[in-house]
């Protein structure tokens, strides 16, 4: 099942640092029903061996936070992209109508 | 003349019709929904359910797949399997537990007896005693050991149920024990993925499909082969047989519109399973545990001749080098021609490189399957990798070039939820502080201490990420204790994992004070048990399914169709019981009635929307139509051929890696999963191989594929299956033997003759068959259906046929937690009569157990003092 992506971010998402970009993500639902924000993340930097933490919140109907949850792609060189997944497992998780992605940054 | 008879007839009650899910798969998992006709309290046919009685085909939002001049549509009723269609005789089984029992020997207030688990008798009691033993053990546990002596062992596979959960009640009370820190802590077994070992502890190193390693997202994965596929490989997989769990026979209806369309379907296994029977138009066999030698030979020869997919490997792959050079020879400087392969794999050269050329020509996908060595074999996680390697070199995710799995249909209108109301063991991330992979129980209980504890890579879970199998844990955990007291309601561990008899020696070790069981029916573990809690069946409760069948997604109310056999009661119910012996009654149930359960599960399974509860009960069953724009949905993966760079992969480099990175960085010495994947005929793990010295004195493979005529250790004791001459066979003493295939090759110079009981055996043990000398097995190889049931003789020999009682004990490698129950070395020799009469004087109490050859060992086998009553 593919799920809305979140409320109102634009795929393309630039680390405070400028030195990270999202080039898409999107939310699925895996066989246990777990919620995972996937997406790929490129590192648009000259700098080596670059981490990327990406944070998730995953919201219920009424705006209400479920839950936060969050995954690391390491050592991207310049130019290079990496796959993320946040997923929530949590037992809340068919109240879960949208995420946000809070936190993008260089680890 | 016939003499007049006094006939007493019963009631004219009509007949009252019920809907149940009948898969096997368990958890909140539904699939085979079928109607269930009674009359005065007895079941007398299963029956599918035609959705179309109540629904138009527009509402039940028929589909259909449309390809090359033909369409397969989604059928107007359910197709549940032979297993749910014949489930009332396990139902009525003469083996079903009738009421609590206590091991006569074992005394909590004097000696345990711990070595005669599985030999000593049980006796009657009442479920206020058991309960009162239970929770007294309990407390008796976590006041001198801590909360860490209970293990919890809620496994898969069993009925598919929601509020009545058949796995994993105890987890929902144990929440509700213990105090601070302690509150809700226990020992949990983890459920280890077994049947896709190869793909988790392998493949999802190389193109990560995290957590699972199989291949995902399966949407839409029939309609792309059936648009764009010439060749399907059905590589030791069955979709005449293993899918039937999973809820139905639809893949079977694929297979023929498949051929239909005039894809080619070709069988590579060392058995001509259901499958290849009906639908190959070749069958390939290959010898266990060798599929990789095959597969390699098919890469050198596009290597060779430059067939595979340049392009796609520049961009798409990292390492390849690496694997080129070991398959070219350049590494080791043994080319992995189809000449060198031929003789460690059995098939001729010719063959092999006609196969990869065809492959190479043709647009060709793998029809997934979950059997055979390739997955439960030593090292499966070799050929795993190289399917992924083959698929990689012919550019997967084109149009076409995929793998499809049973969860390749139209993406559902929404998912359904059933885990609201679910009141089992939940597939979760979360584990408490101490576990224990399922496949390391014996290990943890035989082997480790608190001064030398057990050191394991992973916590084993299929849910965990690709990162936990670089993480090393322990057990027992600094602080917690070892366990003491295991409380199982999955009690086929002998029948399904690695090595019973080991877990036999386990399980009679003096550490393990207490172990309880429930379950419905006398079999397998449940003979090494110290209390026995009777459970019940599905058809003796209500409750919801909320589950994926055939063609769709549907929710039922299912209604009680008897009164509980016995005093059995549901799992769910069982462990109330206990809870209320410790006082958390209230807790555990949530204060919630059965009823409100139920109710619950359908307000949050998100159809309530779409059908008043009113209209469900009236109607009986509501069916999720597809989303609309499902066909556009895109094939699986065909991003990631499209832009490997925007769409990359799950893994260190975002590409197919033929040298993984996990496990270069964290395993770099491992011989037994080096980073580019290898041929491991035989290591310091495992020696199943032909080519290995041990061949000499136990020459023949087994393969144990999952059963025909079982779901695992389920159903062994269904009459209408036990009288077909594939499940089991009588022998000269009228015991139904359980089938050991041999090819004439192999029986010959054994003086073996189809009906002739055999003993199948290694240094593990010996478990007795009866032969079938066919040609559906290669010589070289015997096979066994997976799960038949446990009669022991004695220590280490075995009347029923559960051949994974001598399957290897350890791993799939070392740093991995797969079992390994097929693809293992035995020898097979003819039993005498003399030799069987020489076991009955020896042994004479295991052949005097009280046996219905219709549907094996009987409940009252062994229980003291008591005579059949029919059920």
């Amino acid at each position: 099942m593919i799920a809305q992506s979140g409320k109102g971010q634009p795929q393309e998402i630039t680390s405070p640092d400028g030195k990270l970009r999202t080039l898409h993500h999107k939310m699925s639902v895996n066989r246990f029903g777990h919620r995972v924000v996937e997406g790929a993340v490129r590192n648009i930097s000259s700098d080596s061996n670059v981490n990327a933490e990406i944070k998730a919140e995953y919201y219920g109907a009424t705006g209400r936070l479920i839950g936060t949850e969050a995954d690391i792609v390491r050592r991207l060189e310049p130019g290079k992209t990496g796959a993320f997944e946040v997923v929530y497992s949590g037992e809340q998780r068919w109240d879960i109508k949208y995420y946000k992605i809070v936190t993008f940054r260089q680890m | 003349m016939i003499e007049k008879q006094e006939v007493t007839l019963l009631p004219k009650e009509p007949e009252k019709t019920f809907i149940k899910g009948l898969s096997l798969h368990s958890f909140a998992q539904g699939g085979g929904a079928a109607q269930v006709d009674t009359k005065n309290g007895r079941i007398v046919r299963i029956r599918p359910l035609h959705y179309d009685e109540k629904y138009t085909p527009e509402e039940i939002g028929q589909w259909k797949v449309e390809a090359r001049g033909k369409a397969f549509k989604s059928r107007l009723k359910t197709l549940p399997n032979p297993h749910g269609l014949a489930y009332k005789k396990r139902v009525y089984s003469p083996n079903r537990i009738k009421y609590p029992l206590k091991r006569v020997d074992w005394d909590t207030n004097g000696d345990r007896n711990p070595q005669n688990r599985g030999k000593s008798k049980f006796q009657r009691i009442t479920w206020d005693e058991a309960t009162d033993i239970i929770a007294s053990e309990i407390k008796r546990m976590q006041a001198e050991y801590g909360p860490y002596a209970i293990y919890l062992q809620g496994d898969g596979h069993g009925e598919s149920k929601i509020v009545h959960a058949p796995h994993g009640c105890q987890t929902q009370m144990f929440k509700y024990l213990g105090e601070g820190e302690e509150q809700g802590e226990y020992t949990l077994q983890v459920r280890t993925p077994d049947s896709w070992e190869g793909w988790k502890w392998g493949a999802t190193h190389m193109w990560g499909m995290s957590p699972f390693g199989t291949y995902s997202p399966g949407t839409n994965g029939f309609k792309d082969i059936a648009e764009n596929t010439d060749m399907i490989l059905f590589w030791g997989s069955d979709w005449e047989t293993t899918p039937w769990q999973l809820g139905g026979q639809h893949m079977s209806l694929w297979a023929y519109f498949y051929a239909e369309l005039g894809i080619k379907q070709i069988f590579i296994s060392p058995d001509l399973n259901y499958a290849a029977a009906v639908h190959a138009d070749k069958w390939i066999p290959v010898y266990p545990n060798t599929d990789t030698a095959l597969l390699l030979a098919i890469t050198y020869t596009w290597i060779d001749e430059g067939t595979y997919d340049k392009n796609f490997i520049a961009t798409h792959a990292h390492g390849f080098d690496k694997f080129k050079a070991y398959v070219t020879g350049d590494e080791d400087g043994i080319p992995k021609t189809a000449e060198w392969a031929s003789p460690l794999c059995g098939v001729p050269v010719w063959t092999i490189k006609a196969l990869a050329r065809e492959w190479a020509s043709r647009v060709t996908t793998f029809g997934s399957g979950t059997g055979g060595p390739l997955c439960r074999g030593s090292y499966s996680t070799e050929p795993a990798r190289m399917q992924v390697a083959c698929s990689a070199m012919q550019g997967i995710g084109k149009p076409g070039t995929n793998r499809t799995s049973v969860f390749s249909m139209p993406r559902g209108a929404l998912m359904l939820n059933p885990f609201t109301a679910y009141r089992g063991l939940g597939e979760v991330r979360w584990h408490p502080k101490q576990f224990l992979p399922k496949t390391r129980l014996h290990d943890a209980i035989l082997d480790a201490t608190s001064n030398k504890p057990m050191k394991f890579y992973s916590t084993g879970s299929p849910v965990m990420p690709t990162e936990d199998q670089f993480v090393q844990y322990q057990y027992p955990v600094e602080g917690c204790s070892e366990i003491h007291m295991i409380w199982s309601d999955s009690p086929c561990w002998i029948t399904c994992c690695n090595c019973g008899n080991r877990m036999i020696q386990a399980l009679r070790s003096p550490k393990i004070e207490t172990v309880v069981v429930q379950h419905p029916w006398m079999e397998n573990d449940t003979l090494y048990a110290d209390i026995i809690l009777p459970t019940c069946t599905k058809f003796e409760t209500e409750d919801i399914m909320i589950g994926t069948d055939s063609f769709c997604q549907n929710v039922y109310p299912e209604g009680k169709c008897i009164e509980p056999i016995g005093e059995s009661r549901s799992d769910y119910e069982a462990v109330g019981e206990v809870a209320r012996k410790l006082g958390i009654y209230h807790q555990y149930t949530e204060g919630k009635t059965v009823e409100e359960w139920i109710k619950i599960g359908y307000e949050s399974c998100g159809i309530k929307d779409f059908i008043s509860w009113e209209e469900l009960n009236e109607k009986g069953f509501y069916c999720v139509p597809p989303a609309d724009g499902w066909e556009n949905d895109p094939t699986p993966r065909i991003d990631f051929y499209k832009d490997p760079e925007t769409y990359p992969l799950k893994t260190p480099t975002g590409k197919i890696e033929f040298e993984a990175t996990g496990l270069l960085e964290n395993f770099p010495d491992d011989e037994e999963r080096p980073p580019v994947p290898h041929w491991i005929p035989f290591g310091k793990t495992h020696q199943e191989s032909r080519l290995h010295p041990r061949a000499g004195e136990y020459p023949l493979l087994l393969v144990s594929n999952h059963g025909r005529w079982r779901s695992h250790a389920q159903l062994d004791d269904v009459s209408w299956f036990r009288e077909i001459q594939t499940c089991k066979v009588k022998g000269p003493d009228g015991y139904m033997y359980e089938l050991v295939w041999l090819n004439p090759a192999d029986a010959a110079p054994r003086n073996i003759e189809s009906g002739d009981v055999v003993k199948m055996y290694n240094e593990r043990g010996i478990v007795l068959g009866g032969a079938y000398v066919t040609e559906r097995i290669m010589p070289g190889a015997a096979y066994q259906d997976h799960g038949s049931r446990a009669d022991p003789i004695t220590d280490r020999i075995d009347r029923g046929g559960d051949n994974n009682l001598i399957s290897p004990a350890k791993t799939t490698s070392p740093n991995t937690q797969g079992q390994v129950a097929s693809g293992f070395l035995v020898q097979v020799e003819k039993v005498s009569l003399e030799q069987l009469d020489t076991w009955v004087k020896q042994y004479p109490e295991a052949f005097q157990r009280e046996y219905d050859p219709a549907s094996g060992l009987c409940f009252n086998a062994w229980v003291e003092g008591e005579t059949q009553e029919e059920i």
